[in-house]
């Protein structure tokens, strides 16, 4: 099932990017190959390449064991790792998300702490006092380390102007 | 004063009054900037650059060499301890390196990669000092075939990395090639898949991919997939150090990186990262253990290290010859000339002698000082992995959006890699290759625009590839390597069927 | 008017001191009192490329002029104007300064149709200096003159190679503006920069080489190119013999220009101390060392006269660039 939804995702996508390419500007035409060729030689390659998935696929599924240009589609990676917990997934994508958004208005100071923190209890096995330390650490450890051993200026938010050291 | 006085006399410049801190400075600020993901070398040598006004062009210049070959090192130092490329270089050395990490023998490969990349460094700076004038004219036989058959070399990597599935993997090194269209075309002034976005304009940076790629589509694996087991701690007897048999045993593979490393750094436009690739493959090629790859194989965190290193010396090459950078970093290095009022060219030799020597003598001595400065760096970066998973996890996180941030100061960076983070978890889920894209991304521009303009250069004819004799010979070397597989491949399959068959039986194979 | 003697003793000390009070200076108000802090010079463009070095080795020759440091701060994207989005959502107190030369605040806006990333939505401050735009051929090529190559270009189109930088920089714009004064059809191999196109052309790829002088010089004198033609308004002093394109009958004037703006709506005062400060440091050893060897001369328009000098390049460089159809829709 896995590859078909591969197969199908890649067909899709190289089709999408072969139209796409047909409208790319021209530009100057200086070389012979111009800006069209490559994206529109690499969206064929991808929709076929989903093709060949989809076809093999559905060729070989009668005969187990037919390696090659298949093999198995990343199942022993989830049989190491444990139950899949897709809220905690979500949780990380989102308070990333937020750490960047909050980054250049609220400042480094006052988000990082927070993110810190927040992808601590997501990720759970924190106990108490390391939620607080342990974000406090990063935030002032990073924030010396790029601001005054790397000169290189972090953005203070709504911080800025206050702090003048 | 002959050769060998002018670098004696260089080594004593370059040690004289504080040169030996300012080296040991210059050394151990790049090997921490490598380390930050988001800061290149060439970035941790901007940032030194203000630094060096004060001090007189010798000393600049060798403290920024310094930096340099920190930097070149430093950048293993996450990829290996938490899949995270420090700089671009290191993404190849990730694979195997993280792996290692995760069987618990993170310090035997911080140590080799150590080693063998102070090896490659130092191997490349005797050639360059050995070579300087004859090898620049050589730069000039590298033109744009020449490097389009280099690049396309290197892509047929994507073969090597797609093990799994083989038309997944191709798919994915075709996915890294197409992000590398986005931008503006420098030779027509189209503007490709922008889709209006001004930040898009000059395409997108390759590190944050590549740390979404690698780095945040672990962590959110990690997150997603609470264990009940913590992972192979550290603490224990695994702050060892390679044994001297075991730094044997990836002879091999040092030497493949250090040629590699070599050839590459004295094409102009190929780089650190290219050639940490093309000599993973090549090391892959020629090693007794090839199915090691890729789950954990010394061999490779050896190879690329070693390249990554070894591009130092060949970067020198046309930046000392001609006056003309051969990387990012060589630019940086050449603005230190500038600013300090020394006009680069073919006649830096001969005009200022005393200061090229010095310089030498300085490359020779920062990368010597890159063990016993890597030595304490490495122990310090090994105590964090003693971290809580959380916490840990978290300031990765944390580290990986200040520092992709920091580098161009632009919000969008950080935006990419975590976009790709999920891009990556979603990849990894259905058996694609997130390597094969990385590769697609270090070598598509290159691929493209060479190719381009090698047409133009021809006027057209596409048999310029096979006119011109370097090209040429990389062409057919692609070729031959894409067609021994499949050979080999036939003839074990003719023979399956010959043994089956009950007839003549051919010898074992595996 | 009778007053009593404390009273009118009252009367003239506060008249003295509110007279004194109003012929000072005020706070705030002075020269001397900007800057106070380092001022930052954004560049758009990669540390270790001529946009870069130009703005350092200006920082430091500014550096004893002003009381302040200038921090360069680098900020490369998009063409250029990554920088130029940043600058113009700083506040316009005078301690934000762009980099600016006709491809980060003319051509690429124009292209890509970001008026409010062009020139006229900022402060300029002061161009600074130029280089010339040079063509170059290697010294046993067959045409001595450039009569010659015409001649030759015109029986040949599309044969004679010029490698130069990327389409949308001032050098791909000198060879398609001579392209088309000329009548002639050349090969033009477009670059990521100089530096590549140099190699191309020093490595028999190219017949021609289109750039600045700086890239090439002692190249020049290791006899591995010759300078050919210049676009430029009179013969330059570097290669008095060299005949420029004007003369030939070409009119093709393009110089690399660089110079330095600042976020729309900082106080005049200030915008006038950093011009004169920039003004001194023109005269600064420094300065005068590294535009030697850069090949550049100094160009220096205060912000009325480059502010005129802008609006006249842009109009020159929009018909060009509607010639090639590069403006985007």
């Amino acid at each position: 099932m896995k590859e078909i939804t591969s197969a199908a995702f890649l067909v899709v996508f190289g089709g999408t990017i072969m139209a796409l390419a047909r409208r790319i500007p021209l530009g100057v035409p200086t070389d012979p190959l111009g800006p069209r060729a490559f994206p529109l030689a690499l969206g064929a390659g991808m929709a076929l390449c989903g093709v060949l998935l989809a076809v093999a696929t559905l060729a070989f599924r009668a005969q187990p064991g037919r390696a090659g240009l298949l093999a198995d589609a990343g199942e022993d990676e989830e049989v190491e790792a444990g139950p899949f917990s897709p809220g905690r997934l979500i949780g990380a994508v989102v308070a990333t998300a937020g750490y960047l958004a909050a980054f250049e208005r609220l400042g480094y100071l006052l988000a990082t702490p927070i993110y810190v923190a927040a992808i601590m209890l997501i990720h759970g096995g924190v106990r108490g006092r390391g939620l607080v330390i342990a974000p406090l650490a990063t935030t002032v450890l990073l924030y010396a380390a790029f601001r005054y051993g790397l000169r290189i200026p972090i953005p203070d938010g709504i911080l800025e102007g206050i702090i003048r050291w | 004063m002959n050769f060998l006085q002018s670098l004696l006399t260089g080594f004593a410049t370059a040690l004289q009054g504080w040169g030996l801190l300012v080296m040991v400075a210059g050394v151990a600020w790049g090997i921490i900037g490598g380390a930050i993901p988001g800061i290149s070398g060439a970035v941790a040598m901007a940032l030194a650059l203000p630094y060096t006004f004060g001090m007189d062009a010798a000393t600049a210049l060798v403290m920024l060499a310094g930096v340099w070959a920190g930097a070149n090192y430093g950048g293993s130092i996450p990829a290996i301890l938490m899949r995270m490329p420090g700089t671009p270089g290191s993404a190849a050395a990730l694979m195997d390196g993280y792996e290692l990490t995760r069987q618990g023998h993170a310090s035997k490969a911080l140590g080799i990669s150590l080693v063998c990349g102070t090896i490659g460094g130092l191997i490349s700076i005797i050639v360059l000092i050995a070579m300087v004038v004859p090898l620049g004219n050589l730069v000039l036989a590298f033109g744009s075939p020449e490097t389009f058959a280099l690049a396309l070399f290197g892509l047929t990597l994507i073969a090597g990395l797609s093990e799994k599935s083989f038309l997944k993997g191709l798919a994915s090194g075709f996915f890294g090639l197409l992000l590398t269209t986005i931008g503006l075309d420098t030779l027509t002034g189209s503007i490709r898949f922008t889709f209006g976005r001004s930040e898009l304009l000059s395409g997108v940076d390759i590190i944050s991919i590549m740390i979404g790629l690698f780095a945040v589509s672990e962590m959110f694996w990690q997150i997603a997939h609470p264990r009940r087991v913590a992972m192979e701690p550290v603490s224990r007897a695994h702050t060892a150090f390679p044994t001297f048999a075991e730094l044997r045993a990836v002879g091999r593979a040092t030497f493949v990186g250090t040629i590699v490393g070599l050839i590459v750094g004295i094409m102009p436009g190929a780089g650190a990262t290219a050639s940490s690739f093309v000599a993973y493959n090549e090391a892959r090629r020629w090693s007794k253990r090839p199915d090691l790859f890729g789950k954990g194989s010394m061999e490779g965190v050896a190879a690329p290290e070693t390249a990554n290193n070894a591009v130092q010396g060949g970067d020198l090459v046309p930046t000392l010859a001609l006056g003309i950078p051969g990387s990012n970093s060589a630019a940086i290095m050449l603005a230190a000339l500038i600013l300090h009022g020394i006009v680069p060219g073919p006649f830096l030799l001969s005009k200022h002698p005393a200061l090229v020597f010095t310089l030498f003598a300085g490359l020779i001595l920062v990368n010597l000082l890159m063990i016993p400065v890597g030595i304490v760096i490495l122990r310090g970066c090994l105590v964090a992995l003693r971290l809580a998973p959380p916490a840990l996890v978290a300031s990765i996180l944390a580290i990986i959006v200040v520092g992709t941030y920091a580098a161009d100061l632009f919000i969008l960076n950080p935006l990419l890699a975590l976009i790709f983070g999920i891009v990556g978890y979603g990849m990894r889920v259905y058996g694609f290759s997130a390597a094969a894209t990385v590769l697609g991304l270090v070598l598509g521009f290159l691929a493209e625009s060479e190719l381009r303009r090698s047409l133009l250069i021809s006027l057209g004819s596409w048999t310029i590839f096979f006119t011109r004799p370097i090209s040429a010979a990389l062409m057919v070397l692609t070729f031959g390597v894409l067609v021994y597989p499949a050979v080999l491949h036939i003839r074990d399959r003719w023979r399956l069927r010959q043994t089956l068959a009950g007839t003549a039986t051919g010898p074992a194979h595996k | 008017m009778r007053m009593h003697r404390s009273a009118r003793t009252m009367f003239v000390l506060i008249f003295s001191i509110v007279l004194v009070l109003a012929l000072a200076p005020m706070r705030g108000l002075t020269q001397q009192d900007f800057p106070t802090r380092p001022i930052t010079f954004v560049v758009g463009f990669a540390p270790g490329g001529g946009a870069d070095v130009f703005a350092r080795a200006l920082a430091d020759s500014a550096k004893g002029i002003l009381p302040q440091a200038i921090a360069v701060e680098n900020r490369a994207g998009a063409g250029g104007t990554a920088a130029n989005a940043y600058v113009s959502g700083r506040p316009a107190d005078g301690y934000t300064l762009l980099f600016a030369h006709a491809g980060s605040s003319i051509i690429t806006p124009l292209i890509t149709n970001q008026p409010q990333l062009k020139w006229d939505a900022f402060d300029p401050v002061a161009r600074i200096h130029g280089e010339e735009e040079w063509l170059f051929v290697r010294p046993d090529a067959q045409w001595k003159t450039p009569e010659e190559l015409i001649t030759f270009a015109k029986a040949n189109p599309r044969r004679v190679r010029v490698a130069g930088s990327a389409i949308g920089g001032i050098d791909s714009f000198v060879v398609l503006a001579w392209e088309k004064a000329a009548g002639i059809s050349l090969q033009y191999i477009p670059h990521e920069g100089g530096g590549p196109a140099a190699l191309t052309f020093l490595g028999g790829n190219a017949e021609m080489l289109v750039g600045n002088v700086s890239e090439v010089f002692q190249h020049i004198q290791a006899r591995r190119a010759v300078p050919f033609l210049v676009a430029s308004e009179r013969r330059s002093s570097i290669f008095p013999t060299v005949p420029t394109m004007k003369e030939k009958g070409w009119d093709v004037v393009y110089a690399q220009w660089r110079s330095v703006m600042a976020p729309q709506g900082v106080p005049p005062s200030r915008i006038a101390a950093l011009t004169t400060a920039f003004q001194k440091a023109l005269g600064a050893t420094s300065w005068k060392r590294f535009n030697e060897n850069a090949k550049a001369v100094d160009l220096f328009l205060g912000p009325a006269e480059f502010r005129q000098f802008l609006v006249n390049e842009e109009a020159r460089l929009t018909r060009v660039i509607d010639d090639l159809g590069l403006r985007r829709r």
